[in-house]
């Protein structure tokens, strides 16, 4: 009994606090100005007394937000224009625009334009830069735009789950938007979505396909194709758009796409570092079908292009697609 | 080169696998199957790298990798040898157990419909992290840079809480800071060098600083490039977004963020030094000196920082920064020894943090998901493994002899004495009292998570036999009052209690006896799921034991690395 006894009086002094700092410290009791209690108030206590919490005076969050904001917001300005300052500074000395002895203009350059042609098969330099020479650069940026959209995914994407995005009251007001909007059409929206549209997205295919031939490319022509579809959602209203873009389809053609670009990359890149021929034709130059793997890869980075922009349209108005 | 062999395909092949271990997730939305695949490729990965490596060192060779049909000024390259080898295997090690350990965490903590997402963002971050080890090219360094950022925002919010979403903005704003100073730095250097890739950067960096042609924008180039990737890895002044991250992730995250993540960028920095600005160069220009007083400044104030925390993961995560500082001073040694003792502090600190941060999940899931010093007293007793690695690890940090932490301690030491007299004494007295200063916050955690089991209640429901009602009552009603004060016990079941307590004040004999059996019940049932599984102690015991490995057999590690560092 006596033991149990024991064990009482401990976790009471315990919960008084130790005297010694740091005895107090590896409790991880609270520091003396923490602690409610004193011997005084602990006597109060005991004798019956209810105990009064002292007020003491309780700085906000917007006071502290404020008083950071005051030091913070000058010296940001402050360093962001010395900043400025420097590189601008720093512009003087580097070497002239457009000057024909720069250091830019060396056998990198050179070897892309004067063998660009040979070497790729592709006219449009740019393209057989960003996709030959330089493809793995590119398969890179492509991934970045996949971890960009699966990221808002996390973030914005609703599931039945009581994330913290499922606000039913939002989603209410969402749905009673949608069925306002369903009902009163905007007239011209929704006639000069219905023109215009098709020849967008039009467009933004004839640049994917043309990108080795002309300026243009997947990146250029996927985000127009892109566009075509947001103005189809913005003007048709979303439960249209669904029809033929959903989820299950975005998620189909992203991947799809990206593992796809992905094989063909590991075929050259392989086949490159092991110094075997591809064996792909690069075709006549100036041809649709040319330029070996330069269009397909085009036509993937376009369709990646234009679900990651439709992506982040739909998840960031209604979080979902 | 037609005799290539084949091992020398293991750093493409990682980087490809990971990337379309990443892009194929989706057809899988299942966070399990998720999961498996992922661990799988991990394994792989892990594999090759470590084959590779023992290839490497043995042969003592590197070799390019051409990426496509172009070589080196036109094309993409990545380059191999036993340091990059050595850096992606204890990457892959690192994060396959980090996830195993936090695996229970993370279907706890991830919501179960984005769970594969948070498998996906993992395969993207180790490829992206080991295309950061291999690149040679300073263009793909920024994009994989890029896709790091994202992915390892990703992880932090996928805990969805309004905390982990304030900590991420924090993380992506100064993140992005860092990738848009790289890329400035980037650009500069493409306008006076005209090239990209490593290998051709040099000698026309060298010829430059020898003609002190363009030298102004060459210094601005080091400066911003270094300054970029040192937001990145939380170099002391810009480690303000570090400890909220690390702090309110899921415990993978946070174990892979400070383990790996970090790391991954000061890797590139240091081959970047070695093979684009050459170390002489740098300490021309002060870059060096710079790195060395931030890295000196942030030991200190990092620990300083980490006392002041109640709560376990952000002192672990200041913890970080403190370490950070090490490798960072390493760096700024400006010689070859410094820089054997950061790559190894690297190695250290990337098997002992991921440790640290999984035991003190551990611990919380036995604490009612309090991370909360209070709550955790005694918390190793009802989760003892955890405990265990949890000590370990801050023996380890703190630099005691078997551990991981003292044979990079000791370089460090042996670095500064072969340093100027400038440094040296700084090093020294830092290493002194950044090594107090690690010992005075882990040693109370570790003395106070092993703290018998002394819940107020228990205390008081035996002694309630032969005490007054008054006196029975008492302790449990300071103890609400003292809840009820601090004001911050919203999670801890602290709080609980006490309300029983004041409930059962006045009538308090058998009341009270079996209002806390009834807490006490809720209580375990609270503890029903304690996370202590198969996998965490698997992963637990293996970080111990490579704790144990790398603070006994420092030997033959530290020659690998000598080695690598000769060939970057």
């Amino acid at each position: 009994m006596s033991e149990k006894h024991e064990s009482h009086e401990t976790s009471e002094t315990e919960y008084k606090g130790s005297k010694n700092p740091f005895v107090a410290w590896v409790n991880a009791d609270p520091t003396p100005e923490e602690a409610p209690w004193t011997e005084e108030k602990l006597e109060a206590l005991r004798a019956g007394e209810t105990y009064v919490r002292e007020e003491k005076p309780v700085i906000t969050e917007e006071e502290r937000a404020r008083r950071f904001n005051k030091v913070y917001k000058p010296l940001a300005v402050v360093l962001c224009c010395a900043f400025i300052a420097l590189l601008v500074f720093v512009c003087l000395y580097t070497p002239p625009f457009g000057a024909t002895d720069v250091p830019t203009n060396n056998e990198v350059s050179f070897k892309y334009i004067e063998d660009g042609l040979a070497d790729t098969g592709a006219t449009n330099v740019v393209a057989g830069m960003i996709l030959d020479y330089r493809a793995f650069d590119t398969l890179g940026e492509s991934s970045v735009l996949f971890t960009a959209v699966m990221s808002v995914m996390i973030l914005l994407r609703k599931d039945r789950d009581g994330s913290l995005v499922n606000d039913p009251a939002e989603d209410a007001a969402l749905a009673k938007e949608e069925k306002i909007s369903v009902q009163h059409r905007d007239v011209i929206l929704r006639t000069m979505a219905g023109i215009i549209s098709p020849f967008v997205i039009l467009f933004g295919i004839y640049v994917v396909l043309n990108g080795h031939i002309s300026p243009g490319g997947g990146f250029s022509g996927g985000a127009i194709i892109g566009a075509g579809l947001i103005l189809i959602s913005q003007g048709f209203g979303s439960a249209k758009t669904k029809k033929f873009f959903n989820f299950k389809v975005f998620t189909i053609i992203t991947s799809c796409s990206l593992l796809s670009y992905a094989a063909l990359k590991c075929y050259s890149f392989y086949t490159g570092s092991h110094h075997i021929e591809t064996g792909i034709p690069h075709g006549i130059p100036g041809a649709i079908l040319s330029s070996g793997f330069i269009l397909p890869l085009n036509i993937f980075v376009g369709l990646i292009v234009a679900c990651t922009m439709f992506g982040f349209y739909s998840l960031f108005t209604k979080g979902e697609i | 080169m037609h005799d290539m062999p084949f091992i020398y395909n293991f750093p493409f092949f990682s980087i490809l696998l990971t990337l379309i271990g990443g892009m194929s997730m989706p057809f899988f939305r299942n966070g399990r199957v998720a999961q498996k695949i992922n661990m799988g490729i991990i394994i792989a990965v892990g594999v090759m790298n470590f084959i590779l490596f023992c290839n490497l060192v043995s042969t003592g060779e590197h070799f390019t990798y051409m990426m496509g049909h172009f070589p080196a000024p036109w094309g993409n390259e990545i380059r191999g040898g036993p340091f990059e080898a050595l850096m992606a295997t204890v990457f892959a090690f690192v994060m396959g157990f980090a996830i195993l350990g936090g695996v229970f965490n993370i279907y706890e903590d991830v919501p179960k419909k984005k769970q594969y997402l948070y498998f996906l963002m993992m395969n993207l971050l180790l490829s992206s992290m080991i295309a950061l080890i291999y690149t040679n090219d300073m263009f793909t360094a920024y994009v994989f840079i890029e896709i790091n950022t994202l992915a390892a925002c990703a992880i932090v919010m996928s805990k969805d809480s309004g905390e982990t979403i304030v900590a991420t903005i924090r993380y992506l704003i100064m993140s992005l800071l860092g990738s848009g100073l790289f890329l400035m730095g980037l650009a500069l250097l493409y306008n006076i060098t005209g090239h990209l890739l490593m290998e051709s950067l040099q000698p026309v960096i060298l010829q430059m600083a020898e003609s002190e042609q363009y030298y102004l924008p060459l210094t601005v180039v080091f400066a911003v490039t270094t300054l970029g990737l040192c937001v990145k890895s939380a170099l002391y002044p810009f480690h303000s977004w570090l400890p909220g991250a690390h702090g309110s992730a899921t415990s993978s995250s946070s174990a892979i963020l400070s383990g790996l993540v970090l790391k991954g960028y000061i890797i590139l920095l240091m081959k970047m030094m070695y093979r684009v600005y050459t170390p002489e160069l740098l300490a021309k220009l002060h870059i060096t000196d710079a790195i060395f007083v931030l890295g000196i400044i942030g030991m200190i104030m990092g620990s300083i920082h980490a006392l002041r925390e109640r709560h376990i993961k952000r002192m672990t995560a200041y913890s970080s920064v403190a370490q950070i500082g090490y490798i960072f001073m390493g760096i700024g040694l400006n010689s070859e020894v410094g820089m054997m003792a950061a790559s190894f502090h690297i190695l250290s600190h990337a098997i002992t943090k991921p440790m640290l941060f999984l035991a003190a999940g551990g611990l919380a899931n036995v604490s009612g998901h309090s991370y909360e010093f209070k709550d955790l007293k005694g918390a190793a007793h009802r989760n003892k493994i955890a405990g265990v690695a949890f000590v370990i690890g801050a023996l380890s940090m703190i630099g005691i002899p078997l551990f991981a932490g003292f044979p990079s301690k000791l370089f460090f030491s042996t670095g500064a004495l072969h340093s100027d007299y400038f440094r040296m004494p700084l090093v020294l007295i830092a290493l002194a009292v950044s090594t107090a200063l690690n010992a005075l916050y882990y040693l109370p955690v570790c003395i106070n998570i092993w703290r018998m089991k002394d819940e107020p209640g228990h205390g008081h429901g035996h002694g309630s036999d032969d005490h007054s009602a008054s006196h029975g009552g008492e302790p449990e009603a300071v103890h609400a009052v003292h809840a009820e004060a601090l004001g911050h016990g919203s999670i801890s079941h602290a709080v609980s209690h006490g309300a029983a307590a004041v409930a059962d004040a006045g009538h308090a004999d058998s009341g009270g006896h079996e209002l806390l059996h009834d807490t006490d019940g809720a209580h375990e049932m609270h503890h029903g799921k304690t996370g202590i599984t198969p996998a965490f102690v698997v992963s637990m015991v293996v970080f111990i034991a490579s704790n144990f490995g790398l603070g006994i057999f420092y030997g033959p590690v530290m020659d690998a690395i000598r080695k690598g560092l000769e060939l970057l």
